[in-house]
């Protein structure tokens, strides 16, 4: 008996290694349930425009907290967000102008591919548990990220993010989060 | 003997990064007639090769190039270059005749992001200064995201004036 033990361990690791291997079936559809996206040139007045400045500004906590040229301001990135002053679509120039709707459709878009099954159960749920998907666990620095902790659980960029899962964007929290100033300094920084 | 030869062989050459090679020869050689030190390789991407992993001895945690205007890339000299990171920890240097400024990373390492701006001249007696429009969250050089022409995902060389918005300033000159 003690002579089969390694061959049933060996046939229980494969087994475990084959079905882990192993992928949904062809006959598996997955129907995300996601935050609507942001409009382009929504009518005035109208609930897309608000729902579209709503995304905006939310958003804008992303440009102001990831989306600088030397992180998710660029296009080597899975995530890439975009902005005036960071990754532009072409025909525009960083630092020209201003983000343009169709950016920021394309930040929505970068947005909801990453772990869309997660962040669907998220929003189905109301934004329940939102510590599940990987911008708020790389966003508060909880798992690995190269860039680091960029907020905390409960700050305004937190709560902002947290908002949108829900389904309703925390505008006073997006807006003060979309701000990002140097800390003051004593002297008054001069030189 | 073969066999230590080989293994040897194999160790070196799993040290070597050759993505960190290909970035380092990309940068080419050295212009003629300036020698490797403070004024070399103005507007390239210094931490590159100074940011610990080589070929550059000194260590950086910032490093680059200033320029007059966004128009030509004529260097300001004489300018500050003024860094507070996100615990208000300042550090400030300034710039050569040819432009260029480096932080040793054993006389600064921030806490990002770190706000940056340029300070040169008075108007009275206040500086004038022309702070970043962003600040910077990793990129320790500045011609990792100040690159030229302006695109899509680049800005241009670093400037501290737009073309025109300045009366002349000196053109300086670089002497042994």
């Amino acid at each position: 008996m003690k002579t089969r033990t390694p061959f049933v361990v060996l046939l229980a690791v494969l087994a475990v290694g084959a079905s882990a291997c192993q992928g949904p079936s062809a006959k598996d559809r997955f129907f995300p349930t996601l935050p609507p996206p942001p409009s382009v040139n929504p009518a005035q007045g109208s609930p897309e425009e608000a729902y579209t400045l709503a995304f905006q500004s939310m958003a804008d906590v992303l440009v102001t907290h990831c989306g600088t040229l030397d992180c998710h301001g660029n296009s080597v990135r899975n995530f890439r967000v975009y902005d005036v002053d960071g990754l532009r679509l072409p025909g525009n120039v960083t630092g020209v102008g201003g983000t343009t709707d169709e950016e920021y459709l394309k930040t929505y878009e970068s947005l909801v591919l990453l772990q869309p099954e997660v962040l669907s159960k998220i929003y189905a749920q109301h934004g329940a548990h939102p510590e599940r998907w990987i911008v708020i666990t790389k966003g508060r620095g909880s798992e690995h990220h190269k860039g680091g902790s960029r907020m905390r659980a409960g700050d305004d960029a937190d709560r902002c993010i947290i908002s949108w899962l829900s389904g309703q964007v925390d505008q006073d929290a997006c807006g003060r989060a979309s701000v990002v100033e140097a800390p003051p300094e004593p002297d008054g920084g001069a030189p | 003997m073969i066999r230590r030869t080989l293994l040897l062989g194999l160790l070196l050459s799993a040290c070597s990064d050759p993505v960190h090679d290909d970035r380092v020869s990309k940068l080419g050689g050295e212009t003629p007639g300036i020698p490797a030190g403070p004024r070399h390789r103005a507007g390239q991407p210094c931490l590159v090769c100074h940011s610990g992993m080589g070929p550059g001895e000194a260590e950086f945690s910032f490093a680059g190039t200033v320029y007059q205007t966004d128009d030509a890339k004529v260097p300001l000299e004489g300018a500050i270059v003024h860094l507070v990171d996100a615990a208000g920890k300042k550090h400030e240097v300034g710039t050569n005749c040819a432009g260029n400024f480096f932080v040793m990373r054993t006389d600064y390492e921030p806490t990002w992001p770190v706000f940056v701006k340029v300070i040169y001249g008075h108007v009275g007696s206040t500086p004038i200064e022309r702070p970043m429009g962003s600040p910077i969250y990793r990129e320790g050089s500045c011609a990792g995201c100040h690159v030229d022409p302006p695109g899509i995902e680049a800005v241009g060389h670093v400037s501290f004036a737009t073309a025109g918005s300045l009366p002349p300033l000196p053109v300086p000159e670089c002497r042994e």
